[in-house]
């Protein structure tokens, strides 16, 4: 055969190859078809955990017993603890760094993570501190799981209240802090996912759903993280080098968030003064216990309107969402719609995409 | 960030927009892909959404595409496209029309000049799937071997000696010749 005759052919399947007409339906109804499914899939896993979790409270009576037992040892363990971090050395408490729930000295590594908070006063250590405790609750997960041990529900209550608070220290930082702060806690909170998904292969059904519900606390953390406005401004500063995707990206936060935000770092620049010069002078007094119950003090009452904050836009933010995407799947399908309330809150408050159909061809031979 | 990774994390965790994105991202090229295989507008739009109903079927089971999304998705595709035409009898070879094939002396080359797309296409449905699948990636697609390779889970040269052998058979179906 000669390489004319070769080359040819391979001109002819080039020349066959090119010609692709445009999709008759403008892939729409693939698209509409995935997006049911994933709903379906969506609320299916979403129903596992839940009745899941019912027979987990009951489990959870039959556990009383054990809970009642650690909690002795949690108040044996705080005057430990107490005694510990007075005397200012970690003896105790390193032993317990090592410890997994159930263990006798677990209550001391908790009660010891409290205290190291309550003396760290910046909200970035704060913040930093608590992706550190986030990430031993995923380690002790994985670590039981591993070892075949059940994991128990409190754990991931405890790492969901740290990762919570990481979230509002980080609020508290300061505005150049922030994104930093939160670019860490979006890459240590895939990481952890991938540390929880990878632990759960090959577990029982209740520490898979257990683990399942932690790896969904870290991907809502994720999505808050991504969504944050100083996030998003901070990338479009940094990162955006005009490669844009199809649609529009993250950039289009809501206006109001953001404004809110401004007032917010603007209010805790001022707390932060205030308590700043407070310190000063209190530390010329040395009257050292009432510094720390002021700065408790105005730590609680910072935390509450932040909290409160982020529980408005969060709701109005899934409210928002569940409009949306019920209008979007209404006609989409034939009337086979899931039910929206079984879906997880998971989705962000980015800007919805276009669904603006793409030609697959470069010619508009039909066929 | 949208990053293929992070998107693909958000994917598997359902999020519709993640989802729509990755659709909008591959859809077209998957479609094209699928028509140059089967030559058929309908025919490869149904199966583009056979196909990324698989995708979020399956998009946990990271095992299934953590090396390369694009080569997940072309395997799913290819395999859409095989069982297609498993459930399907073979295609009959249409003889060239006679004005056509007189154009010229030597009969391969008269086959070559004129053959008509349609019978290319059906020409190539004759061969095995991998020739077929060789074919629409390096043609089609316009990969390099290294790319086919890695979605056919081959080496290099193995493609390479694939592609040539799917030509050479290509060629003999072209003149006539029974395999």
């Amino acid at each position: 055969m000669s390489k004319q005759r070769y080359e040819n052919l391979e001109q002819e399947l080039r020349d066959l190859h090119s010609e692709v007409p445009l999709p008759p339906g403008r892939l729409v109804a693939g698209r509409e078809k995935m997006l049911a499914e994933a709903v379906r899939l969506d609320t299916q896993v979403a129903g596992q955990a839940l009745s899941t979790v019912q027979p987990e409270r009951r489990v959870a009576i039959t556990r009383r017993r054990k809970m009642n037992i650690m909690l002795a040892y949690k108040v044996l363990a705080a005057v430990m603890a107490v005694v510990v971090a007075v005397a200012g050395m970690g003896g105790g408490v390193v032993l317990a760094a090592d410890s997994l729930p159930g263990d006798l000295l677990y209550p001391v590594k908790l009660v010891s993570e409290d205290f190291r908070l309550a003396f760290t006063p910046d909200p970035a250590g704060k913040a930093e501190l608590g992706m550190a405790f986030v990430a031993e609750r995923v380690q002790e997960m994985a670590r039981l799981a591993q070892q075949g041990e059940e994991v128990p529900e409190a754990v991931v209550a405890r790492m969901t209240r740290q990762m919570e608070q990481v979230m509002v220290q980080i609020a508290q930082a300061r505005p150049e802090e922030a994104p930093a702060l939160l670019e860490r806690v979006t890459e240590r909170v895939r990481t952890h996912q991938q540390t929880l998904d990878g632990a759960a292969a090959g577990t029982g059904e209740e520490t898979q759903t257990t683990l399942r519900l932690a790896s969904q606390v870290m991907e809502r953390t994720r999505q808050n993280a991504a969504n944050d406005p100083m996030y998003l401004e901070y990338q479009n500063q940094h990162q955006y080098e005009g490669a844009a995707g199809p649609h529009g990206e993250q950039s289009s936060a809501p206006s109001g968030e953001a404004e809110q935000t401004q007032e917010q770092t603007q209010e805790q620049t001022q707390q932060q003064t205030q308590e700043q010069t407070q310190e000063q002078s209190q530390e010329q007094t040395q009257e050292q216990t009432q510094e720390q119950t002021q700065e408790q003090n105005q730590e609680q009452s910072q935390e509450q309107t932040q909290q409160q904050n982020q529980e408005q836009t969060q709701e109005q933010t899934q409210e928002q969402n569940q409009e949306q995407t019920q209008e979007e799947y209404q006609h989409g399908q034939d009337g086979a719609t899931g039910p929206q309330e079984g879906r997880s809150p998971l989705t962000g408050d980015q800007a919805q995409p276009t669904h603006t159909p793409q030609a697959g061809g470069n010619s508009n031979k039909g066929h | 960030m949208t990053d293929e990774g992070s998107l693909l994390q958000r994917a598997k965790a359902y999020d519709p927009e993640a989802l729509t994105e990755l659709y909008d991202r591959y859809a077209p090229r998957m479609y094209a892909y699928i028509y140059r295989r089967v030559g058929d507008a309908d025919l490869a739009e149904d199966l583009s959404s056979e196909l990324f109903l698989r995708v979020v079927r399956s998009i946990r089971e990271e095992r299934a595409w953590s090396t390369s999304f694009t080569a997940w998705l072309y395997r799913i595709a290819h395999n859409l496209v095989v069982d297609h035409y498993r459930r399907l009898p073979p295609e009959p070879l249409e003889p060239l029309e006679g004005d056509v094939a007189g154009g010229g002396g030597d009969p391969v080359d008269a086959a070559e000049a004129a053959a008509s797309q349609e019978r290319l296409r059906s020409a190539t449905h004759r061969l095995t799937a991998e020739q077929q699948e060789v074919l629409a990636l390096r043609f089609g697609e316009g990969l390099t071997a290294a790319e086919t390779a890695q979605i056919m889970d081959k080496s290099t040269g193995a493609v390479e000696a694939l592609q040539h052998r799917a030509v050479a058979s290509l060629r003999r179906i072209l003149a006539g010749e029974e395999l």
